[in-house]
């Protein structure tokens, strides 16, 4: 039996990640990829490509710096042997659903941090990691007066009085009745 | 920064935040309104108020709220295909605490055509999903059946009673042009006080149908199929307003089943006996993907009136619903559910209530029986979910 390829994922800034196949693949994007470049898991490679069995897959991903790329890969590290349900949940169960405790322990870092995970996570179509940390965001604005929300994010107010008001006045229908 | 994020994932947050915090999120910055205003109208549902009364002078908060909202949609026509869920509400049905304002009489002078504007915008919601109609008007509920939105996958009427100056007989009768569309779920309940009942035979009408036959339960049961048919299309002059009213509303949702007869997933009859709905020829039809009939108490006395012959046309075998089914078990072609759970608007989640009857009959079961599901409804509807592609 064959030694399995080795998967090198390379960040914008040139680092080099060394992962199993299983861990790789919680991005959909990089499972995609691979399925047109291996066998799939389990079966052995063709003879005639032998030639080829020992050079690791190359993964360049421009969008991910290193450090964040780190912790994107100790969250696959962490499900790499948690199969996710498809989409089949409606809407509204998706988002009735707590956020995980281990996934809100590791989403719990600066804000930056945070929006460069989801972003990507989005860029490598990890929705499961994508889904939590768009939670964590919504959390920190369940609850709170505009004033709060612009605190929480640090963002200046550019309305005016009387455009709030307008905007207040024509999505009056958006009240809860 | 949070406000750099791009509107996809902007959207997403957006997705998971509670619907009372949507405006304070978009009253953060410009930059949040401008990015997520489109996602206000695909996540929360847009709620309408029409006037059923012209006559009533009250709720008049929530009819400036549609007014500003039809002038919205008319200065930005593109938010009319971000919208998922519409809801049409009866203004006399809103208890407010807001008394009529000076702007009382123009206000009034503007909802009289109001209903036509709301009409005349509903076929351009194209990207509806799901519709949710509270109607006391006859007139109102067809032109909407006529003028339901292409991707409609669920529409939900709620009727209220029918009596009075504005009930449904107007004398007008129900088109039979309704729109179709790609509807799945169809829901039809009845909240009004009245009974929505047909007047009692009368006995002479009825040993006029028995006529020389033997009094068995079958032959009665079929003399009174006979004679309430018999009633039903005689004159309208020796009909009553009401009964004519349940008649065409009956022909309309008859017909509104047939034109989807290919893709109604479920069909939900609450309040009232469905009779009236299937009593009429259009209903005797293949529902190719018919799933689920659900049934109030209301329907069992003259059940078999209709459901055998609805079930010879439609007992042979539904493709698989989806790749999706939680439950490995797969159900026969159709189950028509009668249970207390949708005599009124019981959730199906929260803790099993073991006073909950269910039973179902499965189309096709050789043994012909209701299976009864006494106190395991809930668990019954979250076992055997009938997942919607």
């Amino acid at each position: 039996m064959s030694k399995e390829r080795q998967i090198v994922i390379i960040t914008s800034d040139g680092d080099r990640f060394t992962v199993e196949r299983k861990v790789a693949e919680k991005s959909i994007l990089i499972k995609n990829m691979l399925k047109n470049l291996l066998p799939p898991e389990g079966e052995e490679p063709d003879s005639d490509e032998d030639n080829e069995d020992n050079e690791p897959i190359e993964i360049p991903t421009q969008n991910v710096r290193s450090a964040v790329m780190k912790n994107i890969l100790e969250w696959c590290e962490h499900y790499k042997d948690y199969n996710f349900p498809d989409d089949e949940q409606d809407d509204d169960s998706k988002k009735s659903a707590p956020i995980d405790p281990w996934d809100s322990n590791f989403l719990n870092v600066d804000q930056e941090m945070l929006y460069e995970i989801i972003l990507a996570a989005n860029y490598l179509n990890i929705k499961p990691l994508l889904n939590a940390g768009c939670k964590v965001v919504a959390e920190m604005i369940r609850g709170k007066s505009p004033e709060e929300i612009r605190k929480t994010f640090n963002i200046v107010n550019d309305f005016t009085p009387e455009e709030e008001a307008a905007i207040r006045r024509e999505n009056e229908w958006a009240e809860d009745r | 920064m949070f406000i750099d994020l791009p509107k996809e994932i902007l959207d997403k947050v957006f997705g998971f935040i509670d619907s009372k915090d949507y405006l304070n999120f978009l009253l953060t910055c410009t930059t949040v309104y401008v990015k997520c205003q489109s996602s206000l109208f695909q996540k929360k549902a847009l709620i309408m108020y029409y006037s059923g009364d012209k006559n009533m002078v009250r709720g008049f908060k929530n009819l400036e709220i549609t007014l500003k909202l039809i002038e919205i949609l008319n200065r930005t026509p593109e938010l009319l295909s971000d919208v998922r869920v519409l809801q049409l509400k009866d203004k006399r049905q809103v208890v407010t605490r807001r008394q009529p304002t000076y702007s009382a009489h123009k206000l009034y002078r503007t909802t009289k055509t109001l209903n036509d504007t709301i009409i005349s915008r509903i076929s351009r919601f194209d990207h509806l999903r799901l519709l949710k109609v509270d109607v006391s008007d006859s007139n109102f509920l067809y032109s909407i059946l006529r003028s339901l939105p292409a991707n409609l996958k669920a529409l939900i009427i709620i009727l209220n009673d029918l009596n009075g100056s504005t009930g449904l007989m107007t004398g007008h009768e129900p088109s039979m042009s309704i729109a179709k569309t790609t509807l799945k779920l169809l829901k039809v309940s009845y909240v009004g006080k009245k009974p929505l009942n047909y007047r009692q035979i009368k006995m002479k009408n009825l040993w006029h149908a028995m006529d020389s036959r033997q009094l068995t339960e079958n032959n009665l049961n079929e003399a009174l199929r006979e004679t309430q048919s018999t009633e039903i299309h005689r004159s309208r002059f020796s009909f009553s307003r009401r009964e004519h009213n349940i008649t065409q509303l009956g022909v309309s949702l008859a017909q509104l089943i047939n034109t989807h007869r290919d893709s109604l997933f479920t069909i939900d009859i609450r309040g009232f006996d469905a009779n009236i709905i299937f009593q009429h020829p259009t209903t005797k039809t293949k529902l190719t993907n018919l799933r689920v009939l659900r049934l109030s108490g209301q329907s069992i006395p003259k059940l078999s009136w209709w459901l055998p012959e609805l079930e010879k046309l439609n007992r042979d075998s539904r493709p698989l619903l989806n790749r999706l089914t939680i439950s490995r078990e797969a159900l026969p072609p159709v189950a028509v559910i009668l249970s207390n759970l949708f005599q009124s608007s019981q959730s199906l989640h929260g803790e099993s209530d073991p006073n909950y009857l269910c039973r179902v009959h499965f189309f096709g079961h050789s043994l012909q029986r209701w299976v009864s599901l006494d106190g395991k409804a809930k668990e019954f509807w979250r076992n055997y979910k009938y997942p919607q592609n």
